[in-house]
C-alpha cells in the first residue's frame, strides 16, 4: 500500500458529493486508502476505432464460442 | 444403488443428489421419507451453523407429499421431490427476500426465474439461508444474523457470500442450493466447505428477481454435493430467458454432459500470480489435482495468463460502482440499517470517477481477447479458489475497520478474474489439511464451456473421495 499513488480524498469528498453521498474528512481518507490499490493497479488500452468488440464484452461473451 | 460408504447407506439424508434421485425413481424412499431425513438433520445441526434464517418444515413436507404422488402418477420431472434451499436473495411471490439485510423491501410479487424453473422441475425448497448482507462479502459473516459457521469446523467462516447454502450442502442438510457468484460467492465458499460449486457464464442463468449486486459480473450457480449433482441443478435453472436480456439462446448442457470423456482435453496450470504464498495444503492439493488428471489421461501444460493483478484491480472498480449505484438511494435515506462493512464499502464506489469505471468496463474486452488467446487450445485451466482452508472466525472478523480491506482483497484475490471476464469455473473438493479442513481447486473454462468443466470434476470425483467425505459437525 506505502507505494500506491493514493486518490486525493478531497477529490473523493467532491466526487461523492457529486453522488449525492457526503463525505467527512475521515470517511474520505478511508475510501482513499480503499480504492486507491484498484485506482493505480488499472490501466485501459487507448480507444481505437473502429473498436472490435462492444464495450462492455457482453457481446463477446455471449458469443464466446466464436472467437477461439 | 452403488452406495458411497457404510455410512451413507445409514441415512438418506447423507446420499448424493443423483443417488437420492435414482432411489425415488426406483421407489426405493419417497419424497417424504427424504424430506423428513433432512428436516431432522437440519433440526439437529443447522443451528449449531446458523445455516438458515428460517426452517419451512410444514410447507415442504406438503409439497413432498405433492412430489410422492405426482411420482405416483407417472411424474418424471428431473428433480421431483428434491430437498433443496437456497440462499435469500431469490425472489418467491409473496415473500419477501431478506437479502440478509435489514433494509425494507415490499414482498415479492412473482418467482425469480431460477426459483419457478426449480420449482417447474419438481424440486422443495426448505427455507431460506444465511447470506452475506446483500451478497457483499466472501467470508460468511454478518452483522445483522451473526456468522454462518462451517460444518468441519464451527469456529471457521463458510467463506461468502454464498455461506448459508454453502454450510448446509457440507453438512447434508440439503441436496444442494443455489448461490450467485459477483467475485467468488459461490467458488469461495464452495472450497472452503469441501464442496462442488459452479460459477456459470455470464448470461448463462438468468437474474430475473434475484437481488443484484454488481448487475454486469452477477451469475448464479449450484452448489452441490458432487459435479454430477451439480449438473443436475445447473441443466434446470440455464437457459434463455425473456425476463433476462443477458441470456442468449446457447444450448445448455445436458445432465450427462458430466459422463463425457476428459481423455485427451488440455488444462492450462497457470503462474505466478496463482502460487506464490500459498497454503501448504492448496499446494499439496494442486499436485494431486495435477496427478489425477494426468492419470485421466488429460494433457497438463503451463500456461501464461494476461496480468490478473489488473484485471483484478478493473473488476474492483466495476463492483464498487455498480453496487453504490444499486444501493445509492438506501445509502444515503437509511445507512444506519446497513452493517458497518457493508455500509463502508458501500460507500467505497462513490470515490470511483465515471471515466474509471467506463475504462474499467471498456477493458473488459481487451481482457477477455488477451485471455481467449492465451488459452486457445486449453480445454480449462487449474487454480486455487483461496490461498488458505478456512481461517477462523474471529480471526477475519474485521467489520468495518482499516484492515478490512486488506482482508477481503486477500480472499477474494483468485476468483475475480473468472467474474471480470464473464468466464465459467468450478470448484472442486481437492484435499484437506492436516487438521481437516477442505481445499477446494477451481477450474476455468471458455464462454459458456460449463459442460467441460461438469465433465473434468465429475471424473476426477470418480477417482477421488474428497467430495464424499462428511462433516462431524452432529
Amino acid at each position: 500500500m506505502s507505494n500506491v499513488k493514493k486518490v486525493p480524498s478531497e477529490h473523493i469528498a467532491i466526487t461523492a458529493e457529486r453522488g449525492g453521498l457526503k463525505l467527512d474528512d475521515a470517511k474520505a481518507t478511508r475510501i482513499s486508502n480503499a480504492i486507491s490499490p484498484a485506482v493505480a493497479n488499472f490501466s485501459c488500452p487507448s480507444l481505437k476505432l473502429p473498436m472490435p468488440e462492444e464495450p462492455s464484452g457482453w457481446a463477446q461473451r455471449a458469443f464466446g464460442g466464436v472467437r477461439r | 444403488m452403488n452406495f458411497q460408504s457404510a455410512t451413507q447407506t445409514n441415512d438418506p439424508a447423507l446420499w448424493s443428489l443423483a443417488e437420492a434421485m435414482t432411489a425415488m425413481a426406483r421407489k426405493r424412499i419417497s419424497s417424504l421419507e427424504l424430506t423428513k431425513a433432512c428436516l431432522k438433520r437440519i433440526e439437529r445441526i443447522a443451528p449449531k451453523l446458523n445455516a438458515f434464517l428460517a426452517v419451512d418444515a410444514e410447507a415442504a413436507l406438503k409439497a413432498a407429499k405433492a412430489a410422492d404422488r405426482a411420482r405416483a402418477k407417472g411424474d418424471k420431472r428431473p428433480l421431483l421431490g428434491a430437498p433443496l434451499a437456497h440462499k435469500d436473495m431469490f425472489a418467491r411471490k409473496g415473500r419477501t427476500m431478506s437479502r440478509g439485510a435489514r433494509q425494507l423491501f415490499a414482498p415479492d410479487t412473482e418467482d425469480a426465474t431460477v426459483i419457478a424453473r426449480l420449482a417447474a422441475a419438481g424440486a422443495l425448497h426448505l427455507g431460506p439461508l444465511h447470506m452475506n448482507e446483500f451478497a457483499f462479502g466472501p467470508t460468511g459473516h454478518n452483522e445483522h444474523d451473526g456468522p454462518a459457521r462451517n460444518a468441519w469446523d464451527p469456529t471457521r467462516i463458510t467463506g461468502g457470500s454464498s455461506s448459508g447454502s454453502a454450510t448446509a450442502v457440507a453438512a447434508r442438510l440439503i441436496f444442494g442450493a443455489l448461490g450467485s457468484d459477483t467475485g467468488g460467492s459461490v467458488r469461495m465458499p464452495a472450497h472452503f466447505c469441501g464442496i462442488t460449486g459452479l460459477k456459470t457464464s455470464y448470461g448463462r442463468v438468468s437474474r430475473a428477481g434475484a437481488m443484484p449486486l454488481s448487475f454486469t459480473l452477477d451469475t448464479i450457480g449450484p452448489l452441490a454435493r458432487s459435479a454430477e449433482d451439480a449438473a443436475m441443478i445447473f441443466s434446470v435453472i440455464a437457459g434463455a430467458d425473456l425476463r433476462d436480456a443477458t441470456t442468449p439462446d446457447i444450448p445448455v448442457p445436458k445432465p450427462s454432459s458430466c459422463k463425457e470423456a476428459v481423455a485427451g482435453m488440455t488444462v492450462g496450470i497457470p503462474d505466478a500470480y496463482y502460487f506464490d504464498n500459498l497454503h501448504p495444503a492448496v499446494a499439496v492439493a494442486i499436485d494431486g489435482m495435477i496427478a489425477t488428471l494426468k492419470k485421466l489421461k488429460v494433457k497438463v501444460k503451463p500456461v501464461k495468463l494476461p496480468d490478473q493483478v489488473r484485471i483484478n484491480a478493473a473488476c474492483q472498480v466495476v463492483i464498487g460502482a455498480e453496487s453504490s449505484a444499486i444501493h445509492k438511494s438506501m445509502l444515503i435515506e437509511s445507512p444506519e440499517k446497513y452493517g458497518e462493512q457493508v455500509r463502508n464499502r458501500l460507500e467505497n464506489g462513490f470515490g470511483y470517477t465515471a471515466v474509471e469505471y467506463v475504462e474499467a468496463m471498456r477493458f473488459r474486452s481487451f481482457a477477455l481477447a488477451e485471455h481467449l488467446e492465451a488459452v486457445r487450445g486449453y480445454d480449462a485451466i487449474l487454480m486455487p479458489t483461496c490461498l488458505t482452508p478456512a481461517p477462523t472466525i474471529e480471526e477475519t472478523d474485521v467489520g468495518g475497520g482499516a484492515n478490512a480491506e486488506v482482508i477481503i482483497q486477500g480472499v477474494t484475490r483468485f476468483a475475480r478474474v473468472m467474474n471480470f471476464l464473464g468466464l465459467p469455473a468450478m470448484t472442486v473438493p481437492s484435499g484437506f489439511s492436516d487438521d481437516g479442513l477442505p481445499v477446494g481447486l477451481q477450474l476455468g473454462g471458455r464462454p459458456f464451456e460449463e459442460g467441460k468443466l461438469l465433465a473434468l470434476g465429475a471424473a476426477v470425483q470418480r477417482v477421488t473421495d474428497h467430495h464424499l467425505r462428511v462433516p462431524p459437525v452432529d
